[in-house]
């Protein structure tokens, strides 16, 4: 409240001021101006009027100095009574005598000895004049005067009375200011009062009181759209904050909600991923175990079979030993598949060794091996030279000899069959692929390549167990890699294989190198 | 007086010096004034037929004569003196060289038998027999002559000295004075110790 009660005193007191300085400037100038004329009137009718008298009682007088008449011209002289101002008077005659005199009740006659000369002069508050008696071109006397010349009284009551007005205009002006600022600033300290308000408060519901029509008027006018216009845009920008925070919150909601189901999902995958584990290692020791008790009636039947094949091969008629043959080849592929599947259970089982590999002189050993169990196919085989990798050997040997024995079988039927194993750098870790020209198969089944049991050619078509793909997906991924496929029918295949997640083990690799 | 040009001197230096041409003439007026100062030296101690003759003559200041009193322009203004022997000296002294109404000023002594219209002033001693002085102003009647005189029985005069608490004053008769179709001015009225027929 002080500093509003200083800036509302500080307007008054401008106002104030200015209206006060105006006046009392305005008066005085007026006043001393008028002052200075009317004093300049009362020396000059001061002055005239002396003379005019003078001249009069010199006129009268004549015959008084002509006809030596004392009295008459003492009444004459006395005639000045008339004129208050007037404090002495004196008739001299032609020999500078005093002829007669008159003297005001309360003042001194204190006439000059010697008449001076004719003229008006003005001496300590004193108006001086002598006036010469003439008739008939003769110089019969001199009349001398004396009167009140107020001019320095005079001066000081002006100035007394231009102050006394200066202060009443004043006094008058302090009220005209008091209803100037009620009626034309009290609007203007109302507005002023209202906006220091909403500024203090922030409540921009305030309004200004408009009190009159004219500029004030104008400017409450425009002050209160003002402040309609930030009320209304303030409220808008509220109603959107509080939009915005809902929408925050059911944002942050839903997020919770998703973080919660991605925690539950992870437990409930956790779960899943647990009972998997265990159900597979269930049924890989199953596997193992009947594929393990499977072999030993599986050999007995061999056995047996050959027994009777070569003991009464004379005996036994032609169907039967074709039977029999039949019987054995039956056997042993289902001895070849016990085998694979236990192959395929140990890995499962078996610690990872990984040492530094020369995959090109592998994949070259497996290479002469199948050339040797086919002596008479005619393949073309290209092994990229130096390709290193780290790996368990053993692991990565089924790899290759699954990979090029397939590879080796489905060229079977092309023309110009052709092998190549190479590797190409993707991604900082290295890429192995084995490429052939068989006869390819549709990319939609290439998901099923690598399950178990899993075929996309007949057993009369392509020999296989169906174990070998998914055997060697099996190692890799428990070298930490990935493999996959490109292929299209009679285009040939592409089997492409990582041995390494490429972080740490294709780091180390690569320090080896 | 000698010290009285000494005092204005004295004076003027210490006046504001508002005019020199003030100054001059205060000399000039000084100079003036000694003059008059010798002149009426003798004025404190004037006899009684001085002031008469003052009188007389400044009489003709105050008193309007009609056109037809005078011949022409260039007449002169006669004071007509009767039995006043003692006068005539005075007065002689007193118009030398003045003028009144802008004329100059003749003083002829008059005989009893004389006409009183060859006058504009008739003034009329106190040595004059009754029966002159009555026939002179019965024979001025109707004519414009300002009659005067100091003989104490004479009666129908315009003007009459008196001498009065040892002063020389005058009474005006305002019936003569009119009937010699004169206008007499109110300021010698004034001066006058009574006016007879006033209204």
């Amino acid at each position: 409240m002080s500093a509003r009660g200083g800036l509302r005193g500080s307007v008054r007191a401008k106002l104030l001021a200015g209206t006060l300085g105006t006046t009392a400037i305005a008066l005085l100038i007026a006043g001393i101006a008028l002052l200075v004329v009317s004093l300049r009137d009362y020396h000059q009718v001061a002055v005239r009027d002396m003379q005019t008298q003078l001249n009069l009682l010199a006129r009268a007088s004549a015959p008084a100095l002509q006809f030596e008449d004392r009295e008459v011209a003492a009444e004459n002289l006395a005639l000045l009574a008339l004129r208050p101002s007037f404090e002495a008077a004196a008739l001299y005659d032609a020999s500078g005598q005093l002829f007669a005199t008159y003297v005001r009740r309360g003042h001194v006659g204190n006439f000059p000895e010697i008449p001076e000369a004719e003229g008006v002069r003005i001496a300590d508050g004193k108006i001086y004049a002598f006036v010469r008696v003439i008739s008939e071109d003769q110089i019969l006397g001199i009349i001398y005067a004396r009167a009140e010349y107020r001019l320095q009284s005079r001066l000081i009551t002006g100035l007394g009375v231009v102050l006394v007005v200066v202060l009443m205009a004043m006094i008058v002006a302090v009220f005209i200011s008091g209803w100037v600022q009620a009626y034309l600033i009290g609007p203007i300290l109302s507005i002023a009062g209202i906006a220091r308000e909403v500024v203090t408060r922030r409540d921009f519901s305030l309004r200004a009181r408009k009190m009159s029509d004219d500029e004030v008027g104008i400017l409450a006018d425009a002050f209160n759209a003002m402040l309609a216009e930030i009320e209304t845009r303030s409220t808008e920008l509220e109603r959107s904050n509080r939009e915005l925070q809902s929408e925050v919150a059911e944002r942050r909601r839903v997020e919770d909600d998703f973080r919660r189901l991605n925690r539950e999902l992870d437990a409930r995958v956790r779960e899943r991923t647990q009972q998997l584990e265990s159900a597979n290692a269930e049924l890989e020791s199953f596997a193992y175990s009947v594929s393990h008790d499977l072999r030993a009636p599986l050999r007995s039947v061999d056995g047996y079979s050959e027994a009777l094949f070569e003991d009464f091969a004379d005996s036994l008629p032609e169907d039967a030993r074709r039977y029999l043959d039949k019987i054995r080849t039956s056997t042993q592929r289902m001895g070849q598949l016990i085998e694979d599947l236990l192959k395929l259970s140990r890995l499962s089982r078996t610690d990872l060794r990984p040492v530094e590999l020369d995959l090109s002189a592998m994949a070259n050993e497996v290479i002469d091996e199948l050339r040797q169990r086919n002596p008479g196919r005619e393949v073309e085989v290209t092994v990229w030279d130096d390709m290193r990798a780290v790996g368990d050997p053993r692991l990565v040997r089924i790899v290759l000899e699954n990979l090029l024995d397939n590879a080796w079988k489905f060229t079977g039927k092309v023309e110009r069959p052709q092998i190549e194993v190479g590797s190409m750098q993707e991604g900082g870790r290295s890429v192995f692929f084995v490429r052939d020209n068989c006869v390819g198969f549709d990319m939609a089944y290439s998901d099923k390549l690598f399950g178990v049991f899993q075929r996309l050619h007949g057993q009369n078509e392509f020999p296989g167990t169906g174990i070998g793909l998914a055997t060697v997906e099996r190692v890799i991924s428990r070298h930490g890699g990935r493999i996959w496929v490109k292929a299209a029918p009679d285009k040939g295949a592409i089997f492409f294989f990582t041995l390494s997640d490429g972080s740490a083990r294709a780091d180390a690799k690569e320090k080896e190198t | 007086m000698p010290d009285s040009q000494n005092a204005i001197t004295a004076r003027s230096p210490a006046r504001d010096a508002r005019t020199r041409v003030l100054r001059i003439f205060a000399y000039v007026l000084a100079g003036c004034a000694l003059v008059l100062a010798g002149l009426s030296a003798s004025a404190q101690e004037r006899s009684e037929s001085e002031l008469k003759a003052a009188f007389l003559y400044h009489f003709g200041s105050y008193v309007d004569w009609p056109a037809n009193a005078f011949e022409d322009a260039d007449a002169p203004f006669v004071i007509g003196l009767v039995g006043a022997d003692d006068i005539q000296g005075p007065l002689a002294a007193i118009v030398r060289g003045r003028t009144v109404l802008d004329r100059r000023i003749s003083v002829r002594r008059l005989e009893a038998g004389d006409d009183p219209g060859a006058a504009h002033i008739l003034f009329i001693g106190g040595s004059v027999r009754p029966g002159t002085a009555d026939d002179l102003l019965q024979r001025a009647r109707g004519l414009p002559v300002l009659t005067v005189t100091e003989a104490v029985y004479v009666r129908d005069a315009g003007i009459r000295f008196v001498i009065d608490e040892d002063r020389v004053r005058f009474d005006i008769s305002l019936p003569v004075v009119q009937e010699a179709d004169l206008r007499i001015s109110s300021r010698l009225l004034g001066i006058a110790r009574r006016v007879e027929g006033a209204p």
